[in-house]
């Protein structure tokens, strides 16, 4: 068999890590995705299934639910993003097993770019890409909204030193040219 | 504009887009005598009021929801804003 090596959504072999200024932007290269949507009729199964699978109540709209090991976002109505920390592997496919015909689930693991971006004061940098209030933003909250005119998530771990920004995995340089512009000009 | 968004609060109208006229969420019965009669004005006519006029918009740098915006077009007040999906199962529909 052919001998690849993984590459991150930047194309590097290691991810991204840099600090401007007072930011510190870090590729998050090993986070495992998938995108869990409730199928029509079935929230009593449903909401079941995340409590015992998951370890956690649905989060409301606009929320991030979840322990260190999963994280539950609210993306729309009954749609919602799983991500499980380092080292995991097939989420998706424990996911499919588990919640049977009540959900339906599609990796989103290669989808995504994840950018950790910490420091004293992070929603000074957000605020020259995002309309999103990131200064009220508490821990636990996560927006879906446009950041330098890409669609991201906007999770904030702390509030005003710790966020991730998940966004599309295509554009991730593009990306990445708009965080490090925006930390470069504080 | 800000769009006051029934689950998500004040959003900023460049997040959304607009399909235009509410009245498409009453599709017309296919099987019915005069099908052709109805799908001809539920394609192609159109009121254009001067005042309260519902519109479907969609969240499409959101949470891709679908809503119903009512909006004075004379004002650009914006006077109720629903979830689509909630206005279609108020209408009888699942």
């Amino acid at each position: 068999m052919a001998s690849l090596t993984a590459i991150t959504a930047l194309g590097g072999i290691t991810a991204y890590d840099e600090t401007i200024g007072g930011i510190r932007i870090a590729e998050i290269a090993d986070t495992c995705l998938a995108s869990l949507a409730m199928r029509r009729g079935r929230m009593a199964d449903f909401e079941k299934a995340v409590g015992k699978v998951l370890g956690t109540d649905l989060p409301a709209p606009g929320q991030r639910a979840g322990t260190d090991a999963h994280g539950v976002i609210w993306m729309g109505p009954d749609q919602f993003l799983v991500e499980a920390e380092t080292g995991a592997t097939d989420l998706a496919g424990r996911l499919a097993a588990s919640f049977g015909a009540a959900a339906s689930i599609t990796d989103q693991s290669d989808a995504w770019v994840r950018f950790d971006i910490t420091g004293k004061d992070v929603p000074a940098m957000l605020e020259r890409l995002s309309a999103a209030d990131t200064r009220l933003m508490q821990g636990g909250a996560a927006v879906r909204t446009p950041v330098h005119h890409m669609l991201c998530v906007l999770v904030c771990r702390d509030a005003y030193i710790g966020f991730t920004i998940y966004g599309p995995r295509a554009s991730a340089q593009s990306l990445h040219h708009a965080l490090t512009t925006a930390a470069a000009s504080l | 504009m800000i769009i006051e968004h029934p689950l998500l609060g004040p959003r900023d109208s460049q997040e959304f887009t607009c399909l235009g006229d509410a009245s498409l969420l009453q599709r017309p019965d296919a099987s019915a005598d005069d099908a052709a009669e109805t799908f001809f004005d539920y394609q192609y006519l159109r009121d254009n009021p001067a005042g309260t006029h519902r519109e479907l918009w969609y969240h499409e740098m959101g949470d891709r929801s679908w809503l119903v915006v009512t909006r004075d077009t004379a004002t650009h007040e914006i006077l109720a804003v629903e979830l689509a999906s909630d206005v279609v199962t108020a209408g009888g529909r699942s």
